[in-house]
């Protein structure tokens, strides 16, 4: 089971890197969300306003970078996929390929981040712990955006489905970032803080569970 | 006395608003002096409102629906 | 008649809820002082009340100062009404000073009291001059009126507690019936529950924006804003979202099967992301709403018997309303499948 995960990662990864619109598309959609947020703000003072500004490219990021994971599929290898995977192995290899994007795509967006905006906010000392938040924060949006984007791939409107079902059910998990980022740019210790980290595992782990129970309703066709 | 009568009355106007601290409009100032009796009544008309407002719907799509029904009655 | 005993049920406990919710007195409480800085030596200031009886208690009127559970008492310099009294305070020249909360009680009111008061301002305390000693007595009311707790800020708005409240009760419990459905449809599928779920969702989405727009108006009128950053206010948002989002989601796919199917699924992926938004999120923030620190709010102290005899009817009431409305629904959206389908849905 392991070894077909495995191997359906790696076919996710080719399959994204033979189309490279797609992967270079949405990076470059992160660049000149910062970029435009750079000309508009020049330097950014405000740890909250920093902070917010962050997570919406990142946000937005996730859902043009996860929304469309099943939209792409050729008629012939969805098929053929029906008949060779289980719809577990499927969903497990989709969610932990769009953790590793989305780790990827939050790590490229803060550099950049970093290098037009800056990082001024950002005690000396907290970006370990601010890292960490940005991780969870990246594989929470592509654990959770992915059975949306399964959803919406099943209705006839296509991805622009996944907003408006996406957005409000990601805002308890924008919310925790929320609360837990804010407290590292604060400068509350890391010991006072991992509560919301810990919650965050949670709600991570809750949806995954139930994105893997309810797949396979999805699944047949 | 008197201007201390007077120092009340502003005081108990501006009771209700102290939480917000906003500005009062008359509207709201009448919301306020009577001891917000009339916010009470506001809610319950509201929802007394919107559950008449669902029940007017819904009696429009039974409309629709036995209008269907004579007509396919007369028809046969 | 017999088996519509729960609607006879529903009609009698919401005219008992409307009746009382407007009849009930509020409890006499104290609204506020004219003035609440004190200065050291002889201060007079207005205390007023709501629903008190200053003048008709007379002389058993009894005013106190505490701090840190010391009291200093007041004198009585004159009772304008039942609602305004003139008190005189004698403060002493040296005070560690900073909060005052002031308590009145009397004969017929019992003992009322006011957070915060008085502030003063803050000298070092010398040795031996300490708030002089003065013993309170408690009273407790002549009578026991039936009432409802007075609460600052809040005053007679707690009585939107047997109206905006329930909303959400109502509208979680039919939301509830909505995800059992998705649950049985996707153990077996069958066109019955995926009706059944349809028409709580859209019952319950009326029981949403009565709950949103009511609770704007009392916000407005308590809070100060029409909207305020909270937790259950968030949440609240969230769920009509998420609702709106499984309605249009059910509106974009054409095949009956395949749209009772994937709503379904949508349906319990948003059930349970709503129960950890609503129960577990606003026990880790802070917000304005009750069970928090420092709001206007009801506690579990504040839900008193008198205000639980009103509330919980008025919670089963509103609950057994949205039952019946969400029963009506589906059984008019049978009848239109069945007539312009002819399927027999049953």
């Amino acid at each position: 089971m392991i070894a077909r995960i495995l191997f359906l990662i790696r076919h996710e990864a080719r399959l994204e890197l033979r189309q490279q619109h797609t992967l270079v598309g949405i990076a470059l959609f992160a660049l000149s969300t910062v970029y435009l947020c750079y000309q508009a703000f020049r330097t950014l003072e405000a740890p909250e306003v920093w902070n917010a500004l962050l997570w919406v490219i990142i946000l937005f990021t996730a859902f043009s970078a996860v929304g469309k994971s099943f939209q792409q599929q050729a008629r012939g290898l969805r098929l053929y996929l029906y008949w060779t995977v289980r719809p577990q192995e499927y969903i497990i290899a989709k969610v932990v390929y769009n953790m590793l994007l989305m780790t990827l795509l939050s790590v490229i967006a803060f550099g950049a981040y970093a290098l037009f905006i800056g990082t001024t906010p950002l005690k000396a000392g907290m970006g370990g712990a601010y890292f960490i938040g940005l991780i969870f924060g990246g594989c929470g949006f592509a654990i959770l955006l992915t059975l949306i984007a399964a959803i919406a791939a099943q209705s006839d409107s296509g991805p622009g489905l996944t907003a408006v079902l996406g957005l409000p059910i990601a805002i308890p998990l924008i919310l925790l970032l929320n609360e837990y980022n804010t407290n590292v740019l604060k400068g509350v210790p890391f010991s006072e803080n991992d509560q919301n980290l810990l919650l965050l595992a949670v709600l991570n782990a809750g949806v995954f569970a139930l994105s893997y129970l309810l797949f396979p309703y999805l699944w047949r066709d | 006395m008197s201007s201390k009568k007077i120092a009340l009355i502003l005081a108990l106007t501006v009771a209700g608003a102290r939480a917000g601290a906003t500005t009062v409009s008359p509207l709201e100032g009448a919301f306020f002096e009577s001891a917000k009796i009339y916010v009470v009544v506001a809610v319950a008309v509201l929802i007394l409102g919107g559950i008449f407002a669902y029940l007017i719907a819904l009696e429009r799509k039974l409309k629709k629906l036995e209008n269907e029904v004579n007509q396919r009655n007369t028809a046969k | 008649m017999l088996k519509h005993w729960w609607k006879v049920l529903t009609a009698v406990l919401l005219f008992y809820v409307l009746v009382m919710s407007f009849m009930v007195k509020l409890d006499p409480g104290l609204i506020g002082v004219d003035q609440t800085r004190l200065e050291a030596g002889v201060n007079e200031r207005i205390v007023a009340g709501a629903n008190t009886h200053f003048a008709k208690a007379k002389d058993s009127n009894q005013i106190f100062l505490e701090q840190d559970s010391v009291y200093l008492c007041a004198e009585v310099a004159e009772v304008l009404s039942d609602g305004q009294v003139i008190v005189r305070i004698t403060l002493p020249d040296s005070l560690r000073l900073s909060f005052f909360n002031l308590y009145v009680n009397n004969d017929i009111d019992g003992t009322m009291s006011l957070a915060n008061a008085f502030n003063a301002p803050e000298v070092p305390r010398s040795p031996g001059a300490d708030l002089p000693a003065c013993v309170p007595q408690v009273k407790t009311a002549a009578y026991a009126p039936f009432g409802f707790p007075f609460q600052p800020v809040i005053f007679e708005t707690i009585r939107n507690l047997m109206f905006h409240v329930p909303m959400w009760f109502s509208m979680f419990f039919i939301m509830l019936i909505s995800f059992i459905s998705s649950l049985r449809y996707l153990a077996k599928p069958s066109r019955e529950m995926d009706l059944r779920a349809l028409n709580a969702v859209r019952v319950g989405l009326v029981f949403a924006v009565l709950g949103l727009v009511t609770g704007a108006v009392w916000a407005r009128f308590t809070w100060g804003d029409w909207w305020v950053n909270d937790p259950q206010l968030n949440g609240a948002l969230v769920t009509f979202l998420i609702y709106v989002g499984y309605m249009v989601l059910r509106a974009s796919i054409e095949d009956d099967q395949k749209r009772a199917r994937v709503a379904a699924v949508a349906n319990i992926f948003a059930y349970v992301i709503l129960f950890i938004l609503l129960m577990i999120l606003p026990r880790f923030t802070e917000g304005l709403h009750p069970g928090k620190g420092g709001n206007p709010g009801f506690n579990s102290y504040d839900l008193d018997s008198s205000l639980r005899a009103v509330f919980y009817p008025a919670v089963i009431g509103w609950i057994l309303l949205g039952y019946w409305m969400y029963r009506l629904r589906l059984r008019m959206n049978r009848l239109e499948l069945q007539l312009y389908y002819g399927e027999n849905v049953k």
